[in-house]
């Protein structure tokens, strides 16, 4: 089956994982080869395992996340399983979904320097190789820069620069892109590919935006739901898997009746809007949003996309009362935003965080849900069939004795939406609602925003996953250096 | 409020851990003193060094202090408040029904420029201490551990974006509709509100790290180098001997003056 000429760098052989306190195993005698300089792709459904084969190959699993591990890591014919992560670091890498996570200094010279020091280099030839990897991502000069300024994409070119300043022969990619602007994620996929091509790395990427590298990805391997393999070849093979990234680059509209009649829920004109300079609360700092102009229909699935720090998530602020504009107004279902009571507007409106965990407050379910409703009118009897009813909405009921912090990704951000929809608010917004879900995790999400629309419900994301917005928006607005600066519905954004 | 600021100063230089030891000594000795002269003069030393010699602007100081400013004034009001009830002999002075001993003013205003005088140097050593620098400090001058020092600068590192995280928590409750901060109760309430999302999100966070520095070789048997590293050279002996000598003729003189008390016993 593994027929590929290129040299066999990599061999995991027979191996099964059951996590501590798991009763089922992760995957089960899964066997698999990564070859010299090739870029493989691991997909499959969420919880498949994806992530823990990348855990399994850099010896996170099962050295540093406990459990029972049957079978061998081979690297190079070389028995690896029980070697510990600082030790192989020298010939494999690993890149988090977050570089955020993976920092553990302060500026961008401190981090490439950590592992060449943890592995005794000297002075001389830590500067030369900072120098080195820092030309090869498009960043020379920016040693002295600290880390939290940098923007999404540059935290993401440190922290694969971090790893390729150790020089490893593999590297190890967890959805490298997902929670990127299109713009950076393009600048990654480059990036990943001339790793391999030009420094000839064997990297193994898990991710779920494949569509934009599927060209250059020379295998595959794709595991099912209970984490058995379904697909281990090269990628002109993986007929399926080609099949349905191709089905994700088509432009698939929602059907959707145009009502131009119908009724404007939030309307904003000439807003303008600057954050105080720290410390002086009188002056103010650089224009987030300038003369902004929004218009959202009843019903609406409206999506915001832009680079980051364009003023999305300001946007939101000032539409939920948390900062004041500077000039302009906001009409909400024709009235002026500012004649709203906060406590009112809360009923009317509902907001979805980007983590889920900081709206949690109570020790179940279903008090969480009930919670909600503890300040609104209306019978306990009332109270617990809306919450029943929303649980069942959204495939909770068995989980209502549970911690919400225990849940699932996906029970979670499902848990942060239904609870917010209890007091039966008119429009919903979404603060990348997507953020840390995999692929199947996202696309349900967005299957029961669409039943939400259908139900009457206005719905406005803001994301940057360019993917789901083709899928299930119905307008896009692009916001750029504080401007709306394209207001389309979404056939006609994506026409070009 | 306590984040480090970039500037080419004075105390910027110094080896963390001597600027420690400078702290510490300063501190026992402050803290030994039951008069408030030595307070207000170690508080009104230590701006006056960081303004000075750490070339921090000094509205940007003031501002960082104007909440411990506050807090110290309503540490003093009220335990001058609690003490006025006193019935002592030896009242100096009288306002409506409170009365005051010398002890009691100079016990309130000890304690209050007390803190401020340790809020300011512990500010100042924050102001003028890049965090790289005090882990390599702790590692190299004092021996600890390199995974115990990492531990401690990724930690440190996590600490404005808690901040944020507080923040993001306080505004989904508050749509949620928990008034943040308003009535005594919530007030009481909100910190144990936000303890547990802000636990799990620090818990992951930890493990995330911890397996990021393992995966990059932290722990590793072979010998470590740095990149960078930290000395105590001569200038900052110089700082160390001239800041306690210094400190302790300031002593000496107020001893001699009678303005240095060790109890407040010895006050009427």
């Amino acid at each position: 089956m593994n027929d590929m000429k290129a040299e066999k760098i990599l061999e995991l052989k027979d191996v099964t994982y059951v996590y501590d306190g798991e009763r089922f195993p992760v995957w089960e005698h899964l066997s698999c080869c990564f070859f010299k300089g090739k870029i493989h792709a691991v997909s499959g459904p969420s919880g498949c395992g994806k992530s823990s084969v990348l855990s399994l190959i850099d010896g996170l699993i099962p050295h540093m996340y406990e459990g029972k591990l049957k079978g061998k890591v081979f690297l190079r014919e070389e028995d690896i399983t029980d070697m510990l992560p600082r030790y192989r670091c020298e010939k494999i890498g690993l890149v988090m979904q977050n570089p955020e996570s993976q920092f553990c200094t302060f500026t961008v010279e401190e981090e490439l320097a950590f592992g060449m020091e943890n592995m005794g280099f000297s002075e001389e030839e830590i500067g030369r190789r900072i120098k080195e990897v820092l030309s090869f991502v498009g960043l020379s000069g920016y040693e002295e820069r600290e880390l939290d300024k940098l923007s999404g994409g540059q935290k993401q070119k440190i922290a694969i620069a971090s790893i390729l300043v150790m020089k490893p022969e593999i590297l190890l990619l967890d959805e490298p892109t997902a929670n990127l602007d299109p713009e950076s994620r393009a600048q990654i996929f480059r990036l990943i590919v001339r790793i391999a091509r030009k420094e000839n790395i064997t990297v193994v990427i898990v991710e779920h935006n494949i569509s934009e590298i599927i060209d250059e990805v020379d295998w595959v391997i794709e595991l099912d739901r209970e984490g058995r393999k379904i697909t281990d070849c090269r990628k002109e093979e993986a007929a399926g898997l080609l099949q349905r990234e191709k089905q994700s680059k088509a432009v698939r509209i929602l059907e959707k009746e145009k009502h131009p009649e119908r009724e404007v829920v939030l309307d904003i004109e000439h807003l303008s809007f600057a954050y105080p300079v720290s410390g002086r609360k009188k002056e103010k700092g650089r224009q987030i949003l300038d003369d902004f102009h929004m218009r959202v229909h009843k019903q609406d699935f409206l999506a915001i996309v832009g680079e980051n720090g364009v003023g999305k998530s300001t946007l939101m602020k000032l539409i939920f009362k948390v900062c004041k504009p500077d000039s302009g107004t906001i009409r909400l279902f024709g009235k002026d935003l500012s004649t709203y009571h906060t406590k009112r507007l809360y009923h009317l409106i509902g907001l979805v965080f980007q983590n889920p965990e900081n709206q949690f407050i109570r020790n179940t379910v279903w008090d969480e849900m009930m919670f909600s409703l503890k300040r609104t009118g209306g019978s306990q009897e009332e109270k617990e069939d809306r919450v029943q009813q929303m649980l069942k909405q959204f495939r909770l009921e068995g989980e209502k004795e549970k911690s919400p912090f225990v849940l699932s990704q996906g029970q979670k951000r499902r848990l942060s939406v239904a609870s917010m929809l209890l007091t039966n608010q008119e429009i919903l917004f979404l603060d990348e609602p997507t953020y840390g879900q995999d692929f199947e995790n996202r696309q349900e999400l967005m299957k029961d925003m669409q039943k939400l629309v259908e139900d009457g419900i206005t719905i406005v994301m803001i994301t940057h996953d360019l993917s789901l917005v083709r899928q299930y928006a119905t307008h896009v607005i692009e916001i750029e250096k504080g401007k709306a600066v394209v207001s389309l519905p979404t056939e006609e954004y994506f026409k070009d | 409020m306590f984040a480090y600021m970039e500037q080419d100063s004075y105390l910027h230089r110094r080896n963390p851990m001597i600027k420690l030891a400078v702290i510490a000594v300063w501190t026992v000795v402050v803290c030994m003193s039951y008069f408030p002269v030595l307070p207000v003069l170690t508080f009104l030393l230590s701006f006056a060094a960081i303004w000075a010699a750490g070339k921090i602007p000094m509205g940007n100081l003031l501002r960082r202090l104007l909440i411990f400013l506050v807090v110290s004034a309503l540490f003093m009001f009220s335990m001058l408040v609690l003490r006025g009830l006193n019935n002592e002999p030896g009242i100096v002075f009288r306002l409506w029904i409170f009365r005051w001993t010398e002890r009691d003013l100079v016990h309130a205003v000890s304690l209050g420029f007390r803190i401020l005088a340790l809020v300011t140097m512990s500010m100042g050593f924050v102001l003028t201490t890049r965090p790289r620098d005090l882990v390599l400090s702790l590692i190299m001058q004092c021996r600890v551990s390199v995974v115990h020092g990492y531990a401690t600068m990724a930690t440190y590192r996590f600490l404005p974006e808690l901040q944020q995280q507080v923040e993001s928590i306080h505004l989904a409750q508050e749509i949620r509709g928990i008034p943040w901060n308003k009535g005594i109760l919530s007030r009481f309430t909100s910190p144990f509100r936000v303890l547990l999302p802000l636990l799990c999100v620090a818990a992951r966070r930890g493990e995330r790290v911890a397996c990021a520095m393992e995966s990059r070789g932290l722990g590793r048997e072979n010998p470590r180098t740095f990149y960078k590293k930290t000395a105590v050279d001569r200038t900052d002996w110089i700082f160390f001997i001239i800041s306690v000598i210094g400190y302790g003729i300031l002593v000496a003189v107020l001893i001699k003056f009678d303005l240095y008390r060790f109890s407040f016993a010895a006050i009427q």
